[in-house]
């Protein structure tokens, strides 16, 4: 067991280090660099300087290094803890993105739970009575869940209460504590206002989820094993809690690798269409703006969330299925 | 089943046929079984004709601002649908009343009453405003339109707008069938280029095992850790927004399926695998039957059913994709038309609030991807006729 | 009939699987006996309904199949039992199954919990059918029935996952599992397919052992003459969901009357034949089963094919000599067992 997580966190350090090499040329990839874009937004209000001002701006921030050099800046402070500087906001970027990557990954986490929670049961029922009426109704359910894009979701639900239930719908906490200090009722609060967020994110992995496990059961139901299990005399309850359950739960333990990033894409936007104090709208205007240390650093956490994420649930899929362990 | 009365002849004829039917023809009969795969490719075929004949079908120019007097703005003018029952009480053939565009003196919002006094039929096949079809065919023959004897370009024209008018004053119903064209076809390009990327590094990877096979994992792992929309987000922001529209388009494309691909690859990967152990390509081999002819003959072929299956459920995938960055303004902008685009002006609660209409495009969106699943999940099961 | 009441009689049974594409009728007019302390082969080529008869003695018949008509009457330790007629999910019916009738499957990986230890798959037999035993004492028994079925340092393997063991080993567990309720009825579904030739041997020399040990009837199911011969008190041919041919070994090795039965026998290799003649081949291959043959099921693979007679209805079953009975119109003037009964009228949901 050991030897297998050693080998895997292993595995682990190259996968980084080219996602590292991709996310650090594809920020790049955007003509003209934060000084340009500047400079236009400058001369936008009417301001002028000379190239000279600029090419002095760009010595000061290292944006004449050449790429590589520029790299390998940016992926040793990675490395050290210093995430670099925002040119944009002119603060350091773990100061910028701190407290709103925090909520992300609040955010996509309880969406996680959300989605296993919910989809468990239902998948679970689906396929134990496949053909009746619950189950065709949570497949139709699954179908539209799956069909509805985020940001859509998100827009019909804020379109319906505002207009139904005459509440705002903004941001993850109420107002008396948006900019409060950390507390306990500061979380509580979190709490109550997650759910919409949650419920836009996770749907249509929740849908996704539901109908692997209903297929994966619905196979593993037809196993020789079930049937031996069934000649013992089991009663039906405990042998599909035994064992069928019990191995459906693996495609739901490596649900992690494709559910994670979908989720996180999702809270990307959603928090752009809901305005929420996470890093998603901050990421949209980094690029924007092509503030390179902030939405390099922003791409390779989410990157880091869905690796680890991975890595997590390959340890826990090798405690379910000893075939793995053993392997 | 041991008399010889009508439905069970018929069920026995049913039943040989696919006894010994072909795998196309098996395929072909689990798919007709499967109804909402039917129904979705009803959906599918119907959204590619309207894609096609976009200008015919829709009553109305989709670019073009509306023409306006100063008198009539025609702005966001709320969904109508036509009338049967005439004010005098009579069942009619659908008609139309014009609209009065008035601008209340307290809220200053403007309004549009109709004018009962006056009605215009709904007909088939009427004139309206000039299109070339294909690039090449001149016609102004449209669909369906309303019958007031005015030109396409007065003023005073009355319109049916089933779906309302955006704040330009043009017909969103219009504009979302045109939308078709290019959210559609983003699909199927997209899906195209997904499959050439998957079939090649798929097969590659799947046939030589070794340093080959490795990199090309890790390349998969690397795309598939990296989450897409912000991948896309930062790709597509890199378009130079000087570019004409199907430039931009390609562009686009082009992004969505360069990260789609792993997914169809591993798959096709998995499935070389266990062909490669197959007795018909090992004999191949043992023939020394060279490499490109056993992948092409044997293998590929060997793939296609499935693939085929991945390929409709990875559809949805490419036009969400579209649709998201376009909202986002980080896709197409105007004047090209997608449901993206035309999304972009619902991004505004106030906006929405005021004219939910405009949320409107929505719906092709659910119901295409909806009808692209259906017909996956219908493929999918016909692909593996001897399964159940 | 034998004076004692047997353990199993089993009389015009019938299952039907109920599919889209029309119904399947894989067990049609079975019947057969199962006398107490007795082995009973069946024997058939693939197909023929030996595996759901089987399932349909244990009420395991998964859906859309069902036991539409007929008798099995079990003499077990809850008195004499109709299964067919009752639920399969009946509580009666449920301690019955594994208990009393207990199975041994076909394919012992596919057949045992790939994510369970063996330990954890048979104490969980055992304390089912002993409700008063501790885990405890579970798991000393488990391993002394590891012992009794040969598996070498029980202590050990009790813990070991069914993948870490070999093919022969799987099959013991299997065994093992099926005898843990000390059942009256062991039902031995082509045990001996899955494995090597070298350990077949074993397994059968386990089964002997076992019911000379604790006096068990058991119903060997196979396609395998050679098994039969040297296992079966009595054999049952089956073929497309009934019976061709019944009687004691002898009477089916040394008189086969079956043209089914005789082209079976011809197909196997054996001591004694000339060597380099062919093997005979049985012509044709079992029929659609969604279109049976009119008449007698065999009728388009029969060498003695009568038109007019085989094809027009199905033959009642003749008897043969005090033990053995057959159905075949060759047999026509012998006396008859039982007619031919028509199917029922059935329907998916009746």
């Amino acid at each position: 067991m050991v030897t297998y997580i050693v080998r895997r966190v292993l595995l682990m350090i190259p996968t980084i280090f080219l996602i590292s090499i991709l996310t650090f040329f594809v920020i790049e990839l955007p003509p003209g660099d934060f000084a340009s874009r500047y400079a236009e937004a400058l001369q936008a209000q009417g301001l002028d300087f000379d190239d000279e001002v600029l090419e002095g701006f760009r010595e000061l921030y290292h944006l004449n290094d050449p790429t590589i050099i520029r790299y390998f800046k940016w992926i040793g402070g990675f490395l050290t803890g210093d995430l670099g500087y925002s040119i944009e906001h002119r603060r350091p970027v773990a100061e910028v993105l701190g407290e709103r990557m925090v909520l992300t990954v609040v955010l996509s986490l309880v969406s996680l739970l959300f989605t296993w929670v919910v989809s468990f049961p239902i998948g679970v029922y689906s396929a134990v009575r496949q053909y009746s009426f619950g189950d065709y109704f949570w497949t139709v359910i699954g179908f539209l869940g799956l069909a509805i894009p985020n940001f859509l979701l998100a827009l019909v639900l804020m379109f319906v209460i505002s207009k139904y239930f005459g509440g705002a719908i903004g941001g993850l906490f109420s107002r008396e504590y948006q900019d409060a200090a950390w507390s306990i009722g500061k979380v509580l609060d979190l709490f109550r206002n997650i759910w919409i967020p949650v419920i836009v994110v996770g749907t249509a992995s929740t849908a996704g989820l539901i109908r692997v496990l209903r297929a994966n059961l619905l196979d593993e139901l037809k196993r020789p094993y079930v049937e031996l299990a069934r000649a013992k005399g089991l009663t039906e309850r405990k042998l599909i809690i035994k064992y069928p359950l019990r191995i459906a739960i693996n495609p739901f333990l490596s649900s992690v690798g494709w559910v994670l990033p979908g989720l996180i894409s999702g809270a990307v936007i959603t928090a752009i269409v809901l305005d929420l104090p996470t890093a998603g709208p901050l990421y949209l205007r980094s690029i924007r703006a092509e503030d390179m240390s902030l939405a390099g650093t922003f791409m390779m956490f989410l990157a880091m969330l869905t690796v680890v994420g991975t890595l997590i649930s390959d340890i826990l899929l090798a405690i379910a299925d000893p075939r793995i362990r053993y392997d | 089943m041991a008399t010889a009365s009508g439905p069970v002849l018929f069920q026995e004829e049913r039943v040989q046929s696919t006894y010994d039917a072909s795998q196309w023809r098996l395929m072909r009969i689990s798919f007709a079984r499967h109804k909402l795969a039917v129904v979705g490719a009803v959906v599918v075929v119907l959204g590619y004709f309207i894609a096609l004949f976009a200008e015919f079908v829709a009553p109305y120019d989709p670019g073009a601002i509306t023409f306006v007097s100063p008198a009539r703005s025609n702005q966001l003018i709320p969904p109508k649908l036509p009338r049967i029952v005439h004010p005098d009480g009579g069942l009619r053939w659908f008609f139309v009343h014009p609209l009065v565009e008035m601008r209340d003196q307290e809220t200053l919002m403007v309004t549009y009453p109709e004018d009962t006094s006056v009605s215009y039929p709904i007909r088939l096949f009427v004139r309206g405003a000039p299109y070339k079809l294909f690039g090449f065919i001149r016609s102004d023959i449209h669909l369906w339109g309303v019958a007031d004897g005015r030109a396409y370009d007065d003023p005073e024209k009355v319109r049916l707008h089933l779906f309302g008018t955006d704040q330009k004053s043009r017909d969103v119903f219009s504009r979302i069938l045109h939308g078709t064209r290019i959210s559609l076809s983003i699909g199927l390009l997209g899906v195209a280029m997904q499959f050439v990327l998957a079939i090649v590094f798929g097969t590659i990877s799947g046939y030589f095992s070794g340093p080959l096979d490795n990199a090309i994992q890790r390349l998969i792992e690397v795309l598939t850790s990296v989450p897409t929309l912000p991948l896309w987000m930062v790709l597509s922001i890199s378009i130079p927004q000087s570019w004409p529209v199907i430039r931009v388009f390609f562009a686009i494309t082009i992004i969505l399926s360069l990260l789609s691909w792993p997914g169809l690859a591993r798959q096709v990967r998995g499935k070389v695998l266990s062909l490669r152990e197959t007795e018909y390509v090992v004999s191949a081999r043992l023939d020394n039957a060279p490499t490109s002819r056993i992948m092409f003959i044997h293998l590929i072929p060997g793939l296609m059913s499935h693939l085929i299956a991945s390929l409709t459920l990875a559809i949805p995938g490419t036009i969400l994709g579209e649709t998201s960055l376009s909202f986002l303004g980080l896709g197409l902008h105007e004047p090209a038309i997608s449901w993206g685009v035309l999304l972009q002006d619902a991004q505004q609660l106030r906006t929405i609030l005021f004219a939910p209409w405009l949320m409107i495009p929505v719906i092709p969106v659910i119901l295409f991807i909806l009808a692209f699943n259906f017909v996956g999940d219908g493929l999918r099961d016909a692909a593996d006729p001897y399964k159940s | 009939m034998a004076p004692e009441r047997p353990l199993l009689e089993v009389n015009d049974l019938r299952t039907y699987f109920f599919t889209s594409l029309g119904t399947v009728r894989a067990v049609d007019g079975l019947s057969f006996s199962v006398p107490l302390q007795r082995i009973v082969g069946i024997v058939g080529e693939s197909g023929c309904g030996k595996s759901v008869a089987a399932r349909s003695i244990l009420g395991i018949i998964p859906p859309p199949g069902r036991v539409v008509s007929g008798s099995m009457h079990f003499d077990g330790d809850q008195g004499l039992l109709d299964l067919a007629a009752l639920d399969p999910h009946d509580e009666v019916y449920r301690k019955t199954r594994g208990k009393e009738i207990s199975m041994i499957f076909q394919e012992p990986m596919s057949a045992l919990s790939p994510v369970h230890t063996v330990g954890d798959q048979l104490v969980e037999a055992l304390m089912l059918y002993d409700e008063q035993l501790t885990k405890e004492d579970a798991r000393d028994r488990c391993i002394g029935l590891l012992r009794q079925v040969g598996i070498p340092s029980p202590e050990t393997l009790i813990d070991a996952y069914i993948f870490e063991l070999s093919g022969g080993m799987r099959q013991r567990v299997l065994v093992a599992m099926a005898i843990s309720g000390e059942p009256k009825l062991l039902i031995a579904d082509e045990p001996t397919t899955a494995i090597d030739v070298t350990i077949q041997a074993k397994v059968l020399d386990l089964l002997r052992h076992l019911h000379e040990e604790k006096r068990m009837s058991m119903l060997f199911i196979t396609h395998n003459m050679g098994v039969i011969a040297e296992l079966a008190h009595e054999v049952i041919v089956m073929y497309l969901g009934t019976v061709a041919e019944q009687g004691s070994v002898n009477d089916i090795f040394d008189n086969p009357q079956h043209p089914y039965t005789q082209a079976l026998l011809e197909s196997i290799p054996g001591i004694g034949v000339e060597p380099k003649t062919t093997l005979q081949a049985i012509e044709g291959s079992v029929p659609d089963p969604y279109r049976r043959p009119p008449g007698c099921p065999f009728s388009n693979r029969c060498p003695s094919f009568k038109a007019g007679t085989c094809d027009a209805a199905l033959p009642p079953l003749y008897r043969v000599s005090e033990s053995q009975t057959a159905r075949c119109f060759l047999l026509e003037g012998n006396e008859v067992v039982a007619e031919a009964a028509p199917p029922p009228e059935v329907s998916a949901d009746g």
